[in-house]
């Protein structure tokens, strides 16, 4: 009794790291994003958001879409519920709204939000370089994506002009 | 012959714990700081009490 009861506090040690993992590390509700913008995705895994004053960014062209992808994954065992609020915001001000939707996902089912955001359709015209906050609010938490745009000015393209020939010097 | 079986015990062992230890990876971002700390403390215990048992058994 004595010589196993080492064993029985090694395996009761196990369990509990076992049910540690599950519960703490694999059930809940996690969020991921995807954002392409230009030829470039970028992934924002869930569990990798960045908390404090270093968000994540991403670079853009100021007269190309950003394209969003959110994903809700409800690894519970109860409906999940909330309304997902996305705005576009800079020095603190909001410039505008991108998305607004309440989403109901299923115990162990996912969920996903689409929105775009089009230098265009906010008549944010164009600028040499500027920064926003794209910020994602759900009931109690907030994530937050910094979008550096920039302005590559438009080159004409045409056949190339031919360069005179310098006369001959004399 | 001896020898061989205790080559495939540690591989067994090694490649277990190897498993074990990828699929842990994948899910230990996603623990809480302070639970780390008790998972940290719970496979100290662990490692404590797997030696007492073995010392016990006369290993």
């Amino acid at each position: 009794m004595r010589k196993s009861r080492f064993f029985c506090l090694a395996l009761a040690c196990f369990l509990a790291i076992v049910v540690i993992f599950v519960f703490d590390g694999y059930l809940g509700v996690y969020d991921s994003a995807t954002i392409k913008a230009g030829e470039f995705t970028q992934e924002i895994p869930a569990g990798s958001w960045p908390t404090g004053s270093y968000p994540y960014s991403v670079s853009s062209q100021s007269d190309q879409k950003i394209f969003f992808t959110y994903r809700i994954d409800n690894r519970w065992f109860t409906a999940y519920r909330k309304t997902v609020i996305v705005s576009l915001w800079q020095q603190n001000q909001k410039v505008a709204d991108l998305y607004s939707q309440t989403l109901e996902i299923q115990p162990f089912k996912k969920a996903t939000a689409e929105w775009t955001a089009d230098p265009a359709d906010l008549n944010l015209g164009v600028f040499q370089q500027e920064q926003f906050t794209v910020r994602i609010e759900q009931d109690g938490s907030i994530r937050e994506v910094i979008i550096i745009s920039f302005y590559l000015p438009v080159t004409e393209t045409g056949v190339p002009k031919a360069i005179p020939v310098p006369p001959p010097i004399r | 012959m001896r020898l061989r079986v205790y080559i495939l015990y540690g591989f067994g062992i090694i490649t277990s714990i190897g498993g074990v230890s990828l699929l842990a990876a994948q899910y230990i971002r996603f623990i809480s700081e302070p639970v780390k700390l008790v998972l940290l403390l719970l496979v100290v215990a662990l490692f404590f009490c797997l030696g007492r048992y073995f010392e016990e058994i006369g290993w």
